[in-house]
């Protein structure tokens, strides 16, 4: 059996272990475009402020190719899927060789994540902004910084402020825009965005709340400055006419799926790929998992897409099985789920955080001297949501309730209390 | 494999365990200067008017594992120990494994300038759990899954002839 992999990366690490496990014999190979063994995304803005070496970005051991006998092929561009023929069309980065080469599979697994989007921002385009997808970016940035003085961030989610706030730890100055009212709009509340907020701010951090970028231009004499003081200094407009002076941009507004070589295959594909509960595409021994699928959320039980770490690996380890002929099947997952830490306040948040609507009750525990605040939100005596900032304890159990939709009713007022814990929660069922 | 099994009707809430664990991993004598700095890996949780000792269980399948983002949770092959403490890759302390342990057993530890998460390592360095070894009603034990079953099949026998002779 000939298992073809696109993408190096969480979900197609993940899967070539599972088939590894279950087909000793099979022939399994991982296609990268990049030029480094697989490492982990979430590390990048560690490695931006230097708290982490390049050697540590790398999740697995270095002979993990060889000892799982996988053949792993760097810098290869996937440009073309032809299904029918079962045939993978590649171009080699760095390379004169256009002709590019050819790979057949049995089964195919795309797992080519995403990148950063780049917002319609009239002067914009990739020349004058870095974002931060991938290791060679987070080198380029790094690189470019050194002369930067002043960094504006366009967005305020995860990845910008990661950005922004290990940026400021090498000592730049830092400002990010952002054109909701509030940051991390999609994963917290008010009340918990304010508290980064806060944090973020008494650091020395600006934060441009509820602005838009119009406009990004660079001077007439940018060459000459830039030739002589190796300043690359641009101005960033917002609609109501601000100007702000920044050496370096660095976008992060939202990511999309890595799917351009197969838009006009015939694959199925929303959003993101389509795929059935076996992690299955439209297209016959053609599988999805990561960044790249929509799946249904646990919560919601929409169609979504779902770019965190944690559930690329099940989609990955599923799709794996399938693939090499032990049938699984996909139990909806929670798509927004986050944890992270900035300024030492640990933070996890999943589901719906700020309810809309009269259905939802809520329970909080909010400790401003301690920067502690935790909030459940509950439907119909199942957990919705949660925020826990400050005392993440027990997140994981409060999950693992919402996972699986447990009615909660009989212990929802106690599970902020400090003594709660899986042993209350193993005298539900 | 070799587990941490608890018998919940045998223990009486003394604390044994969570000192034992705390001394054990801070590699101290003494309770009192580690107590606020090394958090327990065994918890004990009240239910019911009950206490209940509560320790990872080292899944098969663990969730921990799959969402570590650095590689550094692992499940050793050979001992089927779940640990992010002894491999290559380190923990950088980004709580995706504390978002998903359903059972919310592993905890924040400050570790000199930075912070890690820290979970039950069945001691591996100490040789056998010091949980097991502190807890003076023999409540929590360190057996195979086959003879664990063995032991509980015979408890429960013990338990049922004492119900008949009216001791219990």
């Amino acid at each position: 059996m000939k298992y073809l992999i696109i993408g190096n990366g969480a979900a197609g690490i993940a899967a070539s272990e599972k088939i590894r496990k279950l087909d000793g014999a099979g022939e399994i190979t991982i296609l990268s475009s990049e030029s480094y063994p697989v490492y982990s995304k979430c590390l990048l803005p560690d490695f931006l402020s230097g708290q982490i070496s390049e050697d540590r970005m790398f999740i697995r051991d270095k002979d993990f190719y060889e000892k799982k006998n996988i053949g792993i092929n760097y810098n290869h561009n996937v440009i073309n899927v032809d299904f029918k023929l079962k045939l993978v069309t590649t171009s080699i980065a760095d390379s004169f060789n256009e002709s590019g080469t050819t790979f057949t599979y049995d089964k195919l697994l795309i797992a080519t994540g995403s990148s950063q989007i780049l917002p319609p921002i009239q002067g914009l385009d990739v020349s004058k902004v870095h974002f931060l997808s991938t290791l060679d970016e987070a080198k380029r940035i790094i690189e470019a910084s050194k002369d930067a003085r002043r960094v504006i961030i366009i967005g305020a989610g995860f990845v910008g402020l990661e950005a922004a706030f290990n940026l400021y730890k090498k000592g730049k100055e830092v400002t990010i825009i952002e054109r909701f009212p509030r940051i991390l709009m999609n994963q917290l509340d008010e009340k918990a965005a304010q508290v980064i907020q806060n944090s973020l701010e008494e650091e020395g951090i600006r934060l441009i709340l509820g602005a838009s970028v119009s406009e990004v231009s660079t001077s007439v004499y940018s060459n000459l400055v830039k030739l002589f003081t190796g300043k690359d200094t641009k101005s960033v407009v917002l609609e109501d006419g601000r100007r702000f002076k920044a050496d370096m941009i660095i976008v992060s507004t939202g990511s999309r799926p890595n799917l351009d070589y197969v838009k006009n295959s015939g694959l199925n594909i929303n959003r993101g790929i389509v795929v059935d509960n076996h992690m299955q595409t439209s297209m016959p021994d053609v599988y999805a998992a990561g960044d790249v699928v929509e799946t249904i959320d646990a919560v919601t039980e929409k169609m979504s897409l779902s770019p965190i770490w944690p559930n690329a690996v099940i989609q990955g380890e599923i799709a794996g099985n399938n693939m090499a002929g032990n049938s699984q099947e996909f139990s909806s997952l929670i798509s927004m789920q986050n944890a992270s830490e900035f300024r030492e306040i640990p933070m996890i948040s999943m589901g719906i955080t700020s309810p809309a609507g009269s259905d939802y009750e809520e329970y909080v525990d909010f400790r401003p001297a301690e920067m502690i605040y935790r909030k459940l939100v509950i439907k119909d005596d199942v957990v919705v949501g949660m925020i826990f900032l400050g005392d993440i304890k027990n997140a994981g159990v409060i999950g693992s309730l919402m996972k699986s939709k447990i009615n909660v009713g009989k212990i929802k007022h106690n599970m902020l209390n400090s003594n709660f814990g899986y042993s209350e929660v193993s005298i539900l069922s | 494999m070799k587990r941490i099994y608890v018998i919940k009707e045998k223990c009486n809430g003394c604390m044994s365990c969570v000192v034992a664990c705390q001394k054990a991993h801070a590699d101290s004598e003494f309770y009192a200067p580690i107590r606020d700095s090394e958090p327990t890996r065994i918890y004990l949780q009240v239910v019911e008017n009950s206490p209940v000792p509560l320790v990872c269980r080292h899944c098969e399948d663990p969730a921990c594992v799959k969402a570590c983002m650095t590689g550094a949770m692992q499940k050793d092959e050979k001992t089927g120990i779940v640990s992010n403490e002894f491999n290559p890759q380190k923990c950088v302390g980004c709580w995706m494994c504390v978002m998903a342990c359903p059972f919310g057993v592993i905890s924040p530890k400050q570790d000199g300038d930075r912070k890690i998460a820290v979970k039950c390592d069945m001691c591996v360095k100490r040789g056998s759990p010091a949980c097991v070894d502190s807890c003076p009603k023999g409540a929590i034990v360190y057996m195979e899954d086959e003879e664990f079953s063995e032991y509980k099949r015979q408890l429960s026998l013990e338990t049922n002839d004492l119900r008949q002779d009216g001791d219990f």
